[in-house]
């Protein structure tokens, strides 16, 4: 081959690979009217948004057990109405482009009725306006920003709202007197929901500083506030991946002001919690408190364990993500398989116990104010109640 | 987002007017700079490797933070994964490293290295893809951090830096020492310049081009191979790491000037130091650290368009 046409065949490839590159995610194509909810072969298939890949996995992966354990249960049981579940997963990546371009596909190539998701509040608040647009529930268990109270008639969550953890967080730090409060921000909407909401209820001052996904170096961000002589140091990151960079550099740079953790740091067990334990004792942080007293909680523990040779990890968001397939399954049976007949039957729903606590919506599709986050502290290297 | 800055600092307008450097505080920028340093040496670091590629092949190996990546993994699957000891890890990772260099070289580069340096971009950016997810498929979609206890020295009562800092910013001036040295007085080294200053000529008079050219290779990819593992064990690593190293290297090495070995050296710590530094003004977020970076990047090449070190931008062009 030429020189010269080697060239314009690597330009050609190049212009190929980039067009390609451009598949339109944010596509958000209307079901056709004659789509048919899936309920073929005697199976009802509902979707599932996850972070199944990134840092965000380590709280996706263990979701995509659980939903299965779940699963397993109902269809060992007579399935749904004597239908078969089935579950249809995919990536939300806890990026808005791929939880968008994920809602689209279970919409119009599975043509659910139900999305068990998104994990992130990124993906949630990408999925909301299609799902609302196309009448299909948009279910999370685990987003939290504030922003999805409002989100959309068809928007459900059995997780708090974020207000109700930084509430918890804030009402700490203003019994404890502090009056400076610097925050490590990641540019993700659930921690600048977590963020934002601190700052409206804590009543002292705030220094925030953000930073954008992926990063890896704090430094400077952790001198800055350090040289803030603030009180303490609230640790607010979308994934147990940035906590733990965080709070290895704020060990190595020798920051002694307590810490405040969201409930990504405090849940993070392994990666930050029993690395390190010296650094992060005391440490404040608040979490959805789960039902250790119902019936199949230490069934889940147990079937985890006996599926993974793993214990189950970030127990407050495991236990919503249980009981949400359960709640789905019993909204079937009552009025079938059908967006907006399941819509209106979750408003009904009120006082419903389950493992992950006693659930009831409210008018926007939020837990009422009796499912909240409660004061976790780190003591002896474990997170347990604060008194 | 603060509620209560300092009412010194602004305006009635609310407007920066003037800021008062004593009220910054000497301590905190000394601690920036040695953020600055830090960052810059893995930077300068990182840019010698881009800058001696183009320097011979005259193009810019858009795979070079990959490079950087496989001989951090390579080292955490010896020392974290297999549990190996630091040292024969590190080796290993950089033998690792050399091998798919070689291999890389021979399957990619070589068979087109007198074709137009342009189509030696174009593989090196489908090279980056490749490694990049051939990474994502080995190691997955999520940080490494390796939780060691690097002993931390305390150089006043606040300023700390730990024992793995100093041993990037060690290994970094020892690298551009290293390098220069390499560069001017031994043979091969001599023969690499030579071919960056003319490779036709360099050729006819008898030096063995493809062997310098992997050569070139083999010490680009040691110190990438040497940044990436020292990130790994400073900071994280992460699959998408790659394009990060890429990005800023190639930057430090427009800043100093393409294919200069002091410009690129210079443009990693300008770099390092512009990032870590103007977020200490107070009217700077910390999340726009490296949109200052890249900003400073735009007022040099608007200064001086070929960077700090560039020769003409004739001599560039003839390239």
């Amino acid at each position: 081959m030429k020189k010269s046409n080697l060239l314009k065949l690597a330009i050609g490839l190049t212009i190929i690979t980039g067009l390609s590159a451009c598949a339109p995610v944010f596509e958000d194509v209307e079901k056709p009217e004659d789509s048919q909810p899936q309920v073929k072969n005697e199976k009802i298939v509902v979707g599932v948004i996850l972070p199944l890949s990134g840092n965000a996995a380590s709280y996706g992966t263990p979701s995509q057990y659980v939903l299965e354990i779940a699963k397993a249960k109902i269809n060992e049981k007579g399935g749904i109405g004597g239908k078969q579940l089935e579950l249809a997963f995919e990536d939300g990546g806890c990026e808005t482009e791929k939880a968008n371009s994920a809602v689209n596909n279970l919409i119009n190539l599975k043509k659910v009725q139900v999305i068990v998701g998104g994990f992130c509040s990124s993906e949630t608040l990408a999925g909301a306006p299609v799902a609302e647009r196309n009448k299909v529930v948009l279910f999370s268990p685990g987003s939290s920003s504030p922003k999805i109270t409002e989100a959309g008639d068809y928007i459900f969550r059995n997780y708090p709202s974020d207000n109700a953890q930084s509430g918890a967080i804030a009402e700490y730090a203003n019994s404890q007197g502090f009056k400076n409060v610097g925050i490590i921000t990641e540019e993700q909407p659930y921690s600048e929901g977590v963020a934002d909401s601190f700052t409206k209820s804590f009543g002292g001052s705030v220094i925030n500083e953000k930073y954008p996904v992926d990063s890896t170096d704090f430094k400077s961000q952790i001198d800055k506030l350090a040289a803030a002589k603030v009180d303490a140091l609230f640790v607010n990151p979308q994934t147990p991946a940035s906590a733990a960079i965080i709070v290895k550099q704020l060990k190595e740079k020798g920051v002694k002001v307590p810490l405040l953790f969201n409930d990504v740091a405090i849940g993070a067990i392994n990666e930050v919690i029993t690395p390190f334990s010296d650094y992060v004792e005391g440490a404040v942080g608040a979490e959805v408190p789960y039902n250790k007293d119902h019936a199949e909680f230490n069934e889940l523990i147990t079937a985890y364990k006996a599926r993974t040779n793993e214990d189950i990890p970030y127990l407050s968001y495991m236990s919503p993500m249980y009981d949400t397939l359960f709640i789905i399954k019993e909204a079937i049976e009552k009025v079938g398989y059908d967006g907006t007949k399941i819509k209106d039957y979750l408003y009904t729903v009120q006082g419903r116990v389950g493992v992950a606590g006693t659930l009831s919506f409210d008018e926007n599709g939020d837990p009422d104010k009796s499912y909240r986050h409660a004061l976790k502290k780190i003591v002896d290297g474990k997170v347990v109640d604060a008194k | 987002m603060r509620k209560n800055d300092p009412p010194h600092l602004y305006g009635e307008g609310g407007f920066l007017l003037c800021y008062n450097m004593t009220s910054m505080d000497f301590e905190l920028l000394t601690k920036y700079a040695l953020n600055g340093l830090i960052q810059g040496s893995i930077y300068a670091m990182l840019a010698l490797g881009l800058s001696l590629i183009y320097g011979v092949l005259r193009f810019a190996n858009l795979a070079h933070g990959e490079y950087a990546l496989i001989g951090a993994y390579a080292f955490y699957t010896f020392h974290v994964i297999l549990g190996w000891p630091l040292i024969p890890s590190i080796l290993l990772g950089i033998v690792v490293l050399f091998a798919v260099t070689i291999a890389l070289q021979y399957l990619t580069f070589m068979p087109v290295k007198n074709a137009h340096p342009f189509i030696l971009l174009v593989i090196s950016i489908a090279l980056g893809i490749f490694l990049k997810n051939l990474l994502l498929i080995i190691f997955q979609a999520r940080s490494r951090l390796i939780t060691n206890e690097s002993v931390i020295y305390q150089i006043t009562e606040s300023i700390s830096i730990t024992q793995t800092q100093i041993i990037i910013i060690l290994v970094a001036i020892a690298s551009m020492i290293g390098l220069t040295v390499f560069l001017k007085k031994t043979k091969i080294g001599k023969a690499i310049r030579a071919v960056s200053d003319n490779r036709e000529v360099t050729a006819v008079l008898g030096i063995p081009i493809n062997r310098i050219i992997t050569v070139t290779f083999l010490i680009s990819s040691l110190l990438a191979g040497a940044a990436g593992i020292l990130v790994a064990y400073d900071q994280n690593l992460h699959p998408n790491l790659g394009a990060f190293f890429t990005i800023k290297s190639f930057a430090a090495v427009i800043l100093g000037g393409i294919g200069s070995v002091p410009g690129a050296v210079l443009g990693g710590y300008i770099l390092g130091f512009a990032e870590n530094i103007f977020i200490a003004l107070p009217f700077v977020e910390t999340n726009y650290k490296d949109a200052v970076a890249f900003f400073i990047l735009i007022i040099v090449l608007y200064i001086k368009p070929t960077g700090l070190f560039g020769g003409k931008t004739e001599e560039i062009a003839r390239h």
